[in-house]
C-alpha cells in the first residue's frame, strides 16, 4: 500500500520516479523478451536444423560433379570427420553427429578467443572452436572433394557457407551461401546463383603458393580472383575475408596443407 | 458498446486519416514487404499484433511515465514486442519469416507505432488507444495489400500464390511486369495513394480537424550495403 501511494503522490517528473519506471520497465521488457526467446528456442532450432539439411541437399544437387560422384559410389563414401584445427589431425575420440560448431563457439572448454597475435584475418571472429566437421567424398579410396562449413561476418549480419574443394585441395567447386540476414535485394545477393557460380573452379593458392584468394572490385582476370557483387561490396568482402580465414592458418589452413603433403597424423 | 466516438477511431484512419498515406508513416515498410500479398499480410498481422499491443500498455502506464524520459520508455515498450512477435514468426512461419529478413525487427522504427503511441496513446484512455491502434493497423494494412496485390498480380500474374494471369511462357497472354517487383513501383504506387488521400481531403472540409492528431516524424531506413 505504501508503494502504491508513494506511485500515486510521488512527481511524475522527478528523478526518483524516472529512475524507477525505468528500471521497472526495463526489467519487465527483460524478461518477457528472455522468456519468450528460451520457450520458442526449440522450435527455431528445428526450422534451422531443417533448413541447413536441406541446404546441404541442394548444395549436393547444385553440383553435378558431386551429385554424379555420390550415385557413382557406395553411400558410405560421403563421411563426416572431426578434425582438430591447430594440428590440422582427424579426431576419432569424440562423437561427429552429436558435434555442435555454434554452441562449441560460445563455450570456453571447447573454444579460444582469438587475437591479431594470430595472424591478419584471424580478428575476423571473436572466438574459434578446437574442433570443427569436414564432410569427405571419397572415390574407391582417392580424395574426390572436401566440404568445409564456413562462416563469418557480413555488412550486417554472420553469413554460414559450404566451401567444396576438389580432391587438390585448392580448386574451388562450389561456395553455397545457406544462411544469412543481409540487406534484401543488395547484400542478399550472396545468395544468388550466377553470383556464386563466380567461385567455381577459382583457385586458392597462386603460382607461388600462398593463399591469394579473393574478392575483387576491378573485373577479375586472376584464378585467384571473383568479381565482387555491385552495391554490395561490404558484403562481398565479408565472403571473401570468410574464405580467407577459414581456408588460412586459423581456419582449415592446417588440414588442407596437411592433406596436400600426404601427411597421416 | 460501439458508439459513435470508438466507430470514428476505428473509421477515421481507413477513410480520411490513412496512416500511410494522409499521415505519411510506415511508408518504409510498405515499399520493402510488398512484392507478394503473402509477406505483406504477414506483415502487417505483426505490426497489428505490436501496434494494439503497445498501445494499450503505454496507455494504461500514461499517468506513470515521466514526460522527459518518456520517448525511451516508450521505444523499449515497443522494441520488446517487437522482438517477441519475430520469435513468433520464426518459431511458427519460418518460411515467411526469411523471406520478411529485417522487416519485422525494423517495425521498431517503423514510426507509425511511435507515432500512435506519442500522439494518441499518451493522452488518452486505453479503450480509445486500443481502437485508434485498430483503426490505424487496418489503415495501414489496407494500404500494403491494395500495393502487394498490384504489385504481385502484374508483377507474376499470380495473387497469393495462385495463377490469376496466365503468363504468355505458359502459354497465356500475359506478359509480367518486372518493374513491378523493383522498389521504385511501390514508390509509385504509394504516390498515387497519397495524391488520391490527399485530394479527397481537399474536397470533403471535415478532414481538416482530424489533422490534430498527425505527427510527422522523417521515416528511414537504417542499413544501406
Amino acid at each position: 500500500m505504501r508503494l502504491r501511494h508513494w506511485i500515486n503522490t510521488a512527481p511524475v517528473d522527478g528523478a526518483a520516479h524516472n529512475l524507477v519506471m525505468m528500471c521497472a520497465v526495463a526489467i519487465v521488457s527483460a524478461l518477457l523478451v528472455s522468456s519468450t526467446a528460451i520457450w520458442l528456442q526449440p522450435k527455431y532450432a528445428a526450422h534451422l536444423g531443417a533448413m541447413r539439411a536441406t541446404s546441404m541437399a541442394s548444395l549436393i544437387e547444385s553440383i553435378p560433379a558431386l551429385a554424379s560422384l555420390v550415385m557413382s559410389s557406395s553411400a558410405d563414401s560421403l563421411e563426416s570427420r572431426l578434425i582438430d584445427l591447430d594440428t590440422g589431425c582427424f579426431v576419432e575420440n569424440v562423437d561427429v553427429d552429436a558435434f555442435d560448431a555454434r554452441q562449441a563457439e560460445n563455450d570456453p572448454q571447447q573454444s579460444r578467443a582469438l587475437t591479431s597475435d594470430d595472424g591478419d584475418t584471424a580478428t575476423l571472429l571473436k572466438r574459434r572452436t578446437y574442433l570443427q566437421r569436414v564432410h569427405l567424398l571419397y572415390d574407391n579410396t582417392a580424395l574426390q572433394m572436401v566440404i568445409l562449413p564456413v562462416h563469418g561476418p557480413g555488412y550486417q549480419s554472420t553469413l554460414h557457407a559450404w566451401l567444396v574443394l576438389a580432391g587438390d585441395l585448392d580448386t574451388i567447386v562450389a561456395l553455397n551461401v545457406h544462411e544469412h540476414g543481409e540487406t534484401p535485394g543488395i547484400g542478399s545477393r550472396v545468395e544468388d546463383p550466377l553470383w556464386q557460380k563466380l567461385w567455381t573452379n577459382k583457385k586458392l593458392l597462386d603460382e607461388q603458393g600462398n593463399l591469394s584468394i579473393g574478392v575483387t572490385q576491378n573485373t577479375a582476370t586472376s584464378p585467384n580472383e571473383v568479381d565482387a557483387i555491385t552495391g554490395a561490396t561490404r558484403t562481398s568482402l565479408g565472403v571473401s575475408n570468410m574464405v580467407r580465414f577459414w581456408t588460412g592458418p586459423q581456419g582449415f589452413g592446417p588440414f588442407l596443407d596437411r592433406q596436400r603433403r600426404g601427411d597421416p597424423c | 458498446m460501439l458508439n459513435k466516438r470508438t466507430l470514428n477511431l476505428i473509421g477515421a484512419p481507413l477513410r480520411r486519416n490513412n496512416p500511410v498515406t494522409v499521415q505519411t508513416l510506415g511508408i518504409c515498410s510498405a515499399l520493402a514487404v510488398t512484392t507478394s500479398v503473402q509477406t505483406a499480410l504477414t506483415m502487417c498481422v505483426a505490426l497489428t499484433a505490436v501496434l494494439c499491443l503497445s498501445s494499450t500498455i503505454i496507455s494504461a502506464l500514461r499517468q506513470y511515465i515521466p514526460n522527459s524520459t518518456r520517448l525511451i520508455i516508450q521505444i523499449t515498450i515497443i522494441a520488446s514486442l517487437v522482438i517477441v512477435v519475430d520469435l513468433f514468426l520464426k518459431a511458427f512461419v519460418f518460411d515467411i519469416s526469411q523471406r520478411l529478413s529485417v522487416f519485422v525487427s525494423l517495425i521498431v522504427t517503423n514510426c507509425l507505432v511511435l507515432g500512435r503511441a506519442e500522439a494518441f496513446a499518451m493522452k488518452n484512455p486505453v479503450r480509445a488507444s486500443l481502437m485508434d491502434a485498430i483503426g490505424n493497423s487496418m489503415g495501414y494494412s489496407l494500404v500494403l495489400l491494395i500495393v502487394a496485390s498490384t504489385r504481385e498480380l502484374f508483377g507474376t500474374g499470380q495473387l497469393f500464390g495462385y495463377t490469376v494471369l496466365t503468363r504468355v511462357e505458359d502459354g497465356g497472354w500475359f506478359e509480367p511486369l518486372d518493374f513491378m517487383l523493383k522498389a521504385p513501383s511501390a514508390f509509385f504506387i504509394i504516390g498515387l495513394l497519397v495524391w488520391v488521400g490527399h485530394k479527397r481531403n481537399v474536397d470533403t472540409p471535415v478532414a481538416h480537424e482530424q489533422h490534430h492528431t498527425t505527427v510527422v516524424i522523417s521515416d528511414h531506413r537504417t542499413s544501406h550495403d
